[in-house]
């Protein structure tokens, strides 16, 4: 049962106040704006602060950036990526200007600290393959489309890329399909990097040096899109 | 009976009932039902609104819950999981104490009985083969894989683990995913592809290691589960 002090005590004066404890005596919660919603917050005095669904605008998953070529280049680079988010996902769609595979270069490290495992259909058979100890980047073995309106595909994620205690793994799914023509493939990637750092810029790059197609081709280009996902909390 | 009473002798004589003020005076506010949250509303009486928190996010992926281990954890669970989405997507990042390596596994609704089907393919760092294997019945669900103790130091395993239709109460679940781990000396790519066979609507998922035997994921390992909605 409350104490007399207690009794006596009311602190609500105003509209949506809440009442509470801050652990010696009762306290107001004042309202917040108009759709936020309470949650447990142990470092607030009250033990209560008011929150925004999904994080800023309610989003969980959001578009944060594309790179695109609008003349042939031998990489695309996503730089200053936020941290605020839980996983990242790059949707890149792509054309070389000669075969080329694919690299990932993650915040621009240039020492051993790229490995690849994969496997793959690639015409009528299939094999698994890796590459390790790479300086210049998670080798993907996604192959470029050369001919015109062909383009190869490519799907990564990156779960906790925002962590600092951890290397970070990246999951992928590539294909570059054509029935008739002996790069075309379809196949999974799981590559490192080899590094506690946050991702903070990845680089889409060819293997050998050569150019993505950057031209415009009936309308379309060598693009790549970065989306973010926010866990529930953040 | 036990009561509460405030300054000016209100009563919350109900579980879960609220002290506020409506702007004049000190009113009572009754509590939810299960699952909604309280928002701040300054058109309702008190200036408070329960309400459903999936109808506050206008996005197609709702992130519904999350886990992070900070101790050696056996099985994380997301219970109490509603029937609000179309499919579910589970993001993992895991390493667990023991051997270079292990998988990680799934149970729906705590059902330990045979009724899991699995079908994955997969490679190995150093191999030059894709490999597969399968069970029909087995009595969990392999999703992934992780590191584990033995692996070089902060290396974990991830993985992106689908769910189709688990509201459903006609059509047994499919469940798919691409999940690896990769520390330069050691790596495997692995997707799978498999089944629970029964029509109940997932309510609860349960992730562990190793078969769901006594391995446990380490401190740092994290379950972030999404709903993906329909139009």
């Amino acid at each position: 049962m409350p104490t007399q002090a207690e009794i006596s005590l009311n602190p609500l004066t105003a509209k949506g106040e809440i009442l509470t404890s801050n652990g010696s005596s009762r306290i107001a919660v004042s309202p917040g704006t108009n759709g936020q919603f309470l949650v447990a917050n142990p470092s607030s005095s009250s033990g209560l602060s008011w929150s925004t669904f999904g994080g800023t605008g309610g989003v969980d998953f959001s578009y944060i950036a594309t790179a695109s070529l609008t003349a042939n280049a031998s990489s695309l680079t996503f730089s200053n990526i936020p941290s605020t988010y839980s996983s990242l996902r790059i949707v890149f769609n792509y054309r070389g200007a000669t075969t080329e595979t694919l690299l990932l270069d993650i915040n621009s490290a240039t020492t051993t600290v790229y490995a690849s495992v994969y496997l793959q259909a690639r015409g009528l058979g299939t094999e698994g393959g890796s590459q390790a100890n790479r300086a210049d980047g998670i080798y993907t073995t996604g192959y470029s489309n050369i001919f015109a309106n062909e383009y190869g595909m490519a799907i990564f994620d990156f779960v906790d890329y925002q962590s600092t205690s951890k290397n970070k793994i990246v999951l992928a799914q590539l294909n570059a399909a054509h029935p008739t023509r002996s790069n075309s493939i379809t196949g999974l990637m799981c590559g490192v990097y080899r590094s506690t750092s946050s991702i903070t810029s990845i680089t889409l790059k060819t293997n050998g040096g050569g150019n993505f197609y950057g031209t415009s081709d009936s309308s379309a280009t060598t693009v790549a899109h970065l989306y973010g996902l926010k866990r529930y909390g953040l | 009976m036990s009561i509460s009473v405030v300054g000016d002798g209100l009563l919350l004589s109900q579980k879960g009932d609220l002290a506020s003020n409506d702007g004049t005076s000190t009113s009572t506010v009754n509590v939810g039902s299960d699952g909604q949250v309280l928002i701040a509303s300054s058109t309702s009486p008190s200036g408070l609104l329960w309400t459903t928190p999936t109808t506050a996010s206008t996005d197609g992926y709702v992130a519904i819950a999350y886990a992070s281990t900070t101790a050696n954890t056996s099985t994380i669970v997301f219970s109490s999981i509603t029937g609000s989405y179309a499919h579910l997507e589970l993001h993992v990042s895991a390493r667990c104490v023991n051997g270079f390596a292990q998988y990680i596994d799934i149970r729906f609704n705590s059902d330990t009985a045979s009724n899991y089907m699995n079908q994955n393919m997969y490679a190995f760092l150093g191999g030059s083969t894709v490999e597969g294997t399968r069970t029909y019945s087995s009595t969990y669900l392999t999703a992934g894989r992780s590191t584990g103790g033995s692996a070089e130091a902060n290396s974990f395993g991830a993985g992106v683990i689908r769910i189709y239709q688990y509201s459903s109460t006609s059509v047994y679940k499919p469940v798919n995913g691409i999940s690896g781990y990769n520390e330069n000396a050691n790596g495997n790519i692995f997707q799978f592809s498999s089944q629970w066979k029964s029509t109940s609507a997932i309510t609860s998922i349960t992730i562990g290691a190793d078969g769901f035997s006594n391995e446990q994921f380490v401190s740092g390992s994290t379950f972030a589960l999404y709903g993906l909605r329909s139009y």
